[in-house]
């Protein structure tokens, strides 16, 4: 992309004959143009001295209709531009892929705007402020160029064949062929490192919409490229949600640490009761065992309660737990029920053991008071004196009931994943595809 | 600010309500889905048939 040679250019009246078919050429850079292409014959010549050199002719196969007719005006960022040249390019190693540009001139400024449309969607391409972009290669062989802290991934490297071009230029076009164009990409920006020997440029580059266009200058969406997918450059509809929703997610997040944190130093877990308990034959129903009756604990609640039962002494055996925690004061009852199975042996010579000789059960939203278990074991054999069916009994308060913090952290983190999931299979499906990035690091 | 929130304000409120419910069951120690009755067979302590064996008497309060 080119650099205007002087500041106080003026846009000027036609003047230019085509040397091939004698048609008048619209010049709109008079002061500083010396090359043209005419949308008669498509013949691209130098002018220079009142001299001209044809330097290519285009074929009429070539020859395109530009979207934007020459001489358009338009308003960028408050700045007045003139449409002064078209080129129609394509990547010289692929020929199915095409792009047109389109040169705006500003008199005063010292770089042209160029809009830039492939497959019906537009780029706005500028040249950056800043020319000391940094360029490294990550653990993963990537190059990345930085613009401070955001990182613009390694897109697209490639040269360019001008297939056509249309109106006055300040430069020789045909020399962009030999220019060495890398393409970085943060989606929705684009950094364009144009390299010719020694020379660096760097141009930032912006999608920008049909209707954003129209908002620039005076154009008709008939005339636009009708759009194909996969879009390149336009950003995804996610954007405008995305940022808001990172935002909300993360305020979000910290509050679920807070709370988290601050429950946790306030309602600390401990242990309110553990004792060790035998089974007893209950003579009046075989196989049962006489119901036991816990001394009292008190619960600061409200609190969930998690009740832990072990037994070491199940063995090939299964022993049946129910309980009921009891309010001391006002006989309300919650009810649990845990069965400790613990199974082992040999096949085939392959030890293998089946159940647990542990089991917790978990009680929620226990109010403050003081409580008592009523248990009620049944074991499979009758227990008799030499073979005691002993088992532990634990009570803690302010357990953690991981099924909320779980739920809750889906809950919290389900849509922005989804959002995620989407932005990146659509970012991915616009730039990583066959023909725009194969992620080589040429 | 406040305006960038405009598009996923539905969004917004239904999480602060389900956040809202998190915190009271955090502090209120309460499960927000499902109940303690991990007896899936449906029987309770003093039903007639219980688990293995026969009933119990119920209310053995101290």
């Amino acid at each position: 992309m080119p650099e205007i040679n002087d500041n106080n250019a003026a846009i000027a009246s036609p003047g230019i004959i085509c040397p091939e078919c004698k048609t008048p050429i619209d010049n709109y850079d008079q002061p500083h143009s010396c090359y043209y292409g005419c949308h008669q014959c498509g013949t691209f010549f130098e002018y220079k001295n009142k001299e001209a050199k044809i330097l290519r002719l285009f074929t009429d196969e070539s020859r395109y209709e530009p979207a934007i007719p020459l001489g358009t005006k338009a308003l960028i960022y408050e700045k007045n531009y003139t449409l002064v040249g078209y080129t129609r390019k394509k990547q010289a190693d692929d020929d199915e892929i095409i792009w047109n540009e389109y040169a705006f001139y500003c008199t005063g400024e010292d770089w042209y705007v160029i809009f830039a449309e492939y497959s019906g969607h537009w780029m706005m391409v500028w040249r950056a402020e800043k020319q000391n972009f940094e360029v490294l290669k990550s653990v993963t062989g990537l190059y990345h160029a930085y613009d401070g802290n955001l990182a613009f991934d390694y897109c697209l490297g490639y040269r360019c064949n001008i297939t056509y071009a249309e109106g006055a230029f300040d430069w020789n076009i045909l020399d962009d062929e030999e220019l060495d164009t890398y393409e970085y990409t943060a989606p929705p920006q684009i950094l364009v490192n144009e390299i010719r020997g020694d020379k660096s440029d760097w141009f930032r580059a912006q999608y920008v919409s049909p209707l954003a266009m129209k908002g620039m200058m005076d154009v008709s969406f008939d005339t636009f490229p009708s759009r194909s997918w996969p879009a390149k450059f336009n950003p995804s509809k996610f954007y405008p949600a995305w940022k808001p929703l990172l935002r909300f997610t993360g305020v979000l997040l910290v509050l679920f640490v807070a709370i988290n944190f601050f429950n946790s130093f306030f309602k600390p877990t401990k242990q309110v009761f553990s004792s060790m308990f035998n089974c007893e034959a209950d003579t009046s129903s075989w196989g049962n065992c006489k119901a036991i009756v816990t001394p009292s604990f008190r619960v600061e609640g409200p609190a969930p309660l998690q009740i832990k039962f072990i037994s070491d002494v199940v063995d090939n055996s299964w022993m049946e737990l129910p309980a009921a925690l009891i309010n001391d004061k006002d006989g309300k009852v919650y009810e649990v029920m845990k069965t400790i199975e613990y199974y082992h042996g040999t096949d085939d010579g392959e030890a293998w053991t089946e159940g647990d000789r542990e089991q917790t059960a978990l009680i929620s939203g226990v109010p403050s008071g003081s409580y008592h278990l009523n248990i009620f074991p049944t074991t499979e054999t009758k227990p008799t004196v030499g073979n005691e069916m002993s088992f532990n009994v634990a009570v803690t308060e302010n357990t953690f009931i991981a099924r909320n913090f779980w739920l809750m952290l889906l809950l919290i983190i389900t849509f922005p994943a989804i959002q995620f999931g989407r932005k990146y299979y659509y970012e991915n499906s616009k730039w990583f595809d066959k023909e725009y990035g194969s992620l080589t690091n040429e | 600010m406040i305006n960038q929130f405009k598009n996923i304000k539905y969004y917004i409120m239904c999480l602060m309500v389900a956040f809202g419910y998190y915190g009271w069951a955090t502090f209120s120690g309460a499960r927000m889905l499902g109940d303690d009755n991990e007896n899936k067979d449906g029987h309770t302590i003093n039903s007639a048939g219980y688990g293995h064996g026969g009933g119990h008497g119920f209310f053995l309060h101290k």
